[in-house]
């Protein structure tokens, strides 16, 4: 007889089946990202700042631009918790409402850069030729000059405001952003996929926007993610100057400013908007490496 | 390479004519005169004289070309707010004082920054080597200002050992340019160390030191010489921090440099003066980094600048 058309065993068949899910490059970044206790320990602060920044003024007793005379210039206290400014006003609740104008202003402004720099980017890359030309010999010539430059020229323009910031650090710092979304594109765009995409019929906008960019997400995402803590720190930058949020509202720049005159009779004015922003730019830095290494491991040293 | 260079000069050129563009339009696109501001009531027949001296009744186009030709001929105006202080007389005032500070925050930066980097890849996992990345860590992140308030604090406040204000003896170099140069130095330390770390291991160190060449010039002839570049390309950026960072330690320390000056203008709205100095504080930038990219060709000929 002949045996050698015998059944398989059951169980060889199914060895080669993936027995578990498989992962995503997301899950697996998340993964990566859990055990980074640096960036752990920036996410987590960075959560409590947020909390703090929203709900911390609703059970304040006092308002920001509250003056109270009877209380000028007096040290830390039960009464009030970071002492008060020149003016008796709480230095706790302003600190609080400088973290909500400072986390405000970070993710805005990134997300805004985001945009625009991962649209320039994009088209520029994936069009190539003399569109990409053009486009980025206009970001070789923006980027040759500190973007504080012209942040502070738009200032001039649009005011001292919250809104005039915004608006200048928008424009001015997205071209970062567009460089490493280009080149990522035009690494991608020879890829299997994207000329399957096009076969089936996917206009270049879907093949950009829903191939392309999706793959092209996490060296962009990290780029974005050094975006905050630079816009924040251009923020203070300017109010440390004097020429960012003006008086009665209190950004962490402005407050820090406030305190030089009398930094030796009352240090704890300067003190506790320094070590906000300190810890702040601490922890988003800590996040944005944290990222790096999960999102991309090949850069990780 | 003398294409490249003639390209680089070009694009230099388009790019400081863009910003003056960009400053004329901005600054002219601010509401009301330069003089209907500050004191009030001035006369109707005082502002006519006022708007023809300095050619504000002409249209926007003509002022536009007299403002580029005037810059062609190294003229940046003269003060909207004081009519006796021209820009140049300004810069040239100003400009030596800041530059000293930032070409001693520069030699500092490198010599501190390579220094610490060089250590550090060296006695990798030592305690020096912790302490150190962990001052790096600070310089990167935490902002020049809450750096240059903790030292003036620390120094000149409670120790009192360093003055606070001005820049008459050696002593009063001292903090304004640790300051300028703390987060430089971390950021060079960061990359030394990390480029150093990947040429020890090269090939080519492993045949110096079976060759026999002492440890020192391992590292300083073989080593440190192929480390060093990823630094020079940083220098471009090195030059342009400073230049921001002069904006904040000039006004702490009531440096009488450009820096200060420029901060001044900003909070007086004088706009011929801000537009002056930011076209300026431009050029140099521009002519900087040229220099910069050119030096980096020469001394790396693995980099293919043509394409």
């Amino acid at each position: 007889m002949d045996n050698r058309y015998q059944p398989l065993d059951p169980a060889v068949l199914s060895s080669d089946e993936i027995s578990r899910p498989s992962v995503s490059y997301w899950k697996d970044a998340w993964r990566r990202f859990r055990h980074d206790k640096l960036a752990m320990f920036g996410l987590i602060t960075i959560l409590i700042i947020s909390l703090f920044a929203i709900f911390g003024p609703m059970f304040c007793p006092y308002g920001y631009e509250d003056a109270d005379f009877m209380n000028i210039g007096k040290w830390p206290s039960a009464e009030h918790w970071f002492g008060t400014d020149a003016l008796g006003r709480d230095l706790y609740v302003r600190i609080l409402y400088g973290a909500r104008i400072s986390l405000s202003i970070g993710v805005v402004a990134a997300l805004v850069n985001m945009v625009i720099g991962v649209l320039y980017g994009g088209i520029a890359g994936y069009f190539g030729g003399l569109v990409d030309n053009i486009m980025m010999r206009i970001v070789d010539i923006l980027i040759a000059l500190p973007s504080l430059l012209y942040t502070i020229l738009l200032m001039m323009l649009l005011g001292s405001n919250v809104r005039s910031i915004l608006i200048a650090l928008c424009l001015s710092s997205w071209v970062g952003t567009a460089r490493i979304t280009r080149s990522q594109v035009v690494s991608l765009k020879h890829q299997e996929y994207a000329l399957a995409a096009k076969l089936a019929g996917a206009s270049d906008f879907e093949i950009l926007i829903r191939h392309l960019l999706p793959n092209a997400m996490g060296p962009i995402i990290v780029s974005v993610m050094f975006l905050i803590p630079s816009a924040i720190f251009s923020e203070a930058f300017l109010s440390f100057l004097g020429i960012g949020i003006q008086e009665p509202m209190a950004s962490w720049g402005t407050l820090a400013n406030d305190a030089i005159p009398k930094l030796t009779s009352a240090p704890y004015q300067m003190f506790f908007p320094i070590a906000a922003i300190s810890l702040t730019m601490f922890s988003l830095n800590f996040i944005g490496d944290g990222l790096r290494d999960a999102l991309d491991p090949k850069l990780k040293k | 390479m003398g294409k490249y260079i003639l390209k680089r000069i070009l694009s230099g050129i388009v790019t400081i004519w863009i910003l003056i563009t960009a400053c004329f339009f901005l600054m002219h696109s601010i509401p009301g005169s330069p003089f209907s501001k500050g004191e009030q009531g001035v006369p109707e027949a005082v502002m006519q004289r006022l708007n023809e001296k300095y050619g504000l009744d002409q249209p926007l186009s003509v002022q536009y070309v007299r403002y580029l030709s005037n810059i062609l001929h190294g003229d940046l105006g003269i003060s909207y707010k004081n009519s006796s202080v021209q820009v140049n007389d300004m810069i040239a005032r100003g400009f030596p004082i800041s530059g000293r500070v930032g070409l001693l925050a520069v030699v500092f930066s490198l010599a501190a920054g390579i220094a610490l980097g060089i250590t550090s890849a060296i006695k990798r996992g030592s305690l020096f080597d912790g302490i150190s990345m962990v001052v790096a860590t600070i310089g990167v992140c935490v902002p020049l200002f809450v750096i240059s308030v903790l030292l003036l604090y620390l120094f000149s406040g409670i120790l009192g050992w360093l003055p606070t204000y001005g820049l008459s003896t050696w002593k009063h170099y001292i903090l304004p340019v640790v300051c300028l140069s703390f987060s430089p130095i971390a950021y060079i330390a960061r990359m030394t160390r990390s480029s150093m770390l990947e040429v020890m291991q090269q090939d080519y160190i492993r045949t110096a030191r079976a060759k026999g060449v002492a440890e020192s010039m391992v590292i300083l002839k073989h080593g440190l010489r192929n480390a060093i570049l990823p630094v020079v390309t940083y220098l471009g950026t090195l030059i342009a921090n400073l230049m921001t960072g002069s904006f904040i330690v000039e006004r702490l320390f009531a440096i009488p440099g450009l820096g200060k000056y420029f901060v001044d203008s900003i909070t007086a709205r004088d706009y011929n003066i801000i537009m002056g100095v930011t076209i300026f504080l431009g050029i140099f930038v521009v002519i900087c980094n040229l220099i910069v990219d050119v030096t980096y060709g020469i001394i790396d000929p693995r980099v293919k600048i043509d394409e």
